[in-house]
């Protein structure tokens, strides 16, 4: 086996198990680790820069010791800043921090059963905000300038939870491991498949090498460009259809599709002798796989989350490459058919 | 331009595309182009054809 074959096949194990380690991770990060959350609301009323009322308070009851993170999730309106803080029952802060509207995950910390205080603080200025993160105990405050609120009613919507920390880190590792396992008996089963043991399978002609060139020159090209114009929205702020990992999983399929689909219409996707319909079935259990856990997903509604595609989706797009192949094959045997 | 005389030594001594590529290590498609003339040959294909056929490069490719 010519060595430029080894480093291919090396490189795509790798990236299978990796594939579907990940997989599998995602698939138990629904698993219940949460320790219950609250959700604190308020309608704030400002006037020359006086918020009315000036916080809200609420209690959170963590039942056992252990060590956990707290996980606050707001996504403001804009122009009301708000500082949130959790006290313990000795008034001692344990997490706090300040945003227009963030997601934020806490260390993992050991905490003691019993009442807990979440108060969300109005800022309207740059002096409440120093003097909310001093008397929470956050010596590094960031250099940002805020458009502070100066007149008008926000309605707010807090979300503070807590998750067990052992109880994630455990099951994420298990995943992985799982994942891991599962990944290389994937690739064991594709190697024994399509190995044929002769060493003129798997070759292209010259032919066959140029259109794989100029497949993966546009490949490289729709990625990058794709790139760019994810780079410029995020530039500019211009709202994204989904997260960004998403959309870098999006222009990463954009390219394998164009470089495969004009690979097959070129007669360049397979080498020479290949037979079709191993790589054929690998395909459509991949494709299967990624709907399957796609149709999952849309089960449980955590495709879409206000109103964009979630990291969840990629799969979705998984699936969508290995239809757009399976569509160019089926054009292309039928194109043949014709010929002949 | 399309390469009737590779087409007519390939029928005459009665082989297929499929029989050809096989011969000189290619894929159908690409005998297919090169008779099509979408596809120019490197001159080690061209020899390798030749020598199949039994032909010289000259009778096979030299453009007239």
């Amino acid at each position: 086996m010519k060595s430029k074959k080894k480093i291919t096949i090396m490189i795509c194990s790798v990236l299978i198990v990796l594939l579907v380690a990940f997989a599998c991770m995602m698939i138990v990060s629904d698993t219940p680790a949460s320790k219950g959350s609250i959700i604190v609301t308020g309608e704030v009323n400002v006037e020359d820069g006086v918020p009315s009322p000036a916080s809200e308070t609420k209690e959170f009851v963590v039942e056992e010791e252990g060590e956990y993170y707290w996980i606050y999730d707001w996504m403001g309106e804009p122009g009301m800043i708000t500082g949130m803080s959790i006290k313990d029952a000795d008034g001692v802060s344990v997490f706090a921090c300040t945003a227009e509207g963030c997601y934020a995950e806490s260390e993992p910390m050991e905490l003691k059963a019993g009442t807990y205080e979440v108060e969300v603080v109005y800022l309207t200025n740059d002096e409440d905000m120093r003097a909310f993160l001093a008397d929470n105990g956050v010596t590094e405050v960031g250099s940002e300038l805020y458009n502070y609120a100066e007149n008008g009613n926000w309605s707010t919507e807090y979300t503070v939870g807590l998750e067990s920390a052992s109880a994630t880190s455990i099951i994420f590792k298990m995943a992985l491991i799982l994942g891991v396992v599962i990944g290389l008996l994937v690739v064991v089963i594709i190697l024994a498949v399509t190995k044929t043991g002769d060493d003129t399978k798997n070759q292209f002609d010259e032919r066959q090498e140029l259109v794989r060139g100029k497949g993966f020159q546009y490949g490289f090209f729709a990625i990058m460009i794709s790139n760019a114009v994810l780079l410029f929205m995020k530039m500019f702020e211009i709202p994204l259809f989904s997260d960004l990992q998403v959309a870098m999983v999006l222009s990463i399929v954009i390219g394998i599709s164009l470089f495969a689909c004009y690979c097959i219409w070129n007669d360049g996707y397979f080498a020479l002798n290949e037979k079709r319909t191993g790589l054929l079935i690998s395909f459509g259990c991949c494709g299967l796989l990624n709907v399957l856990i796609t149709i999952g997903h849309i089960t449980d509604g955590a495709i879409i989350e206000n109103g964009a595609f979630t990291f969840r989706s990629a799969n979705l797009f998984c699936a969508l490459l290995f239809f757009v192949i399976f569509i160019a094959l089926l054009a292309k045997h039928v194109k043949d058919r014709k010929e002949e | 331009m399309k390469n009737l005389r590779l087409k007519s030594a390939r029928a005459a001594l009665d082989m297929s595309q499929q029989d050809l590529a096989d011969r000189v290590g290619v894929s159908r498609q690409t005998i297919n182009a090169i008779e099509k003339g979408d596809y120019n040959p490197t001159i080690n294909l061209c020899l390798a054809i030749c020598k199949t056929l039994g032909k010289t490069l000259d009778e096979l490719f030299w453009d007239e």
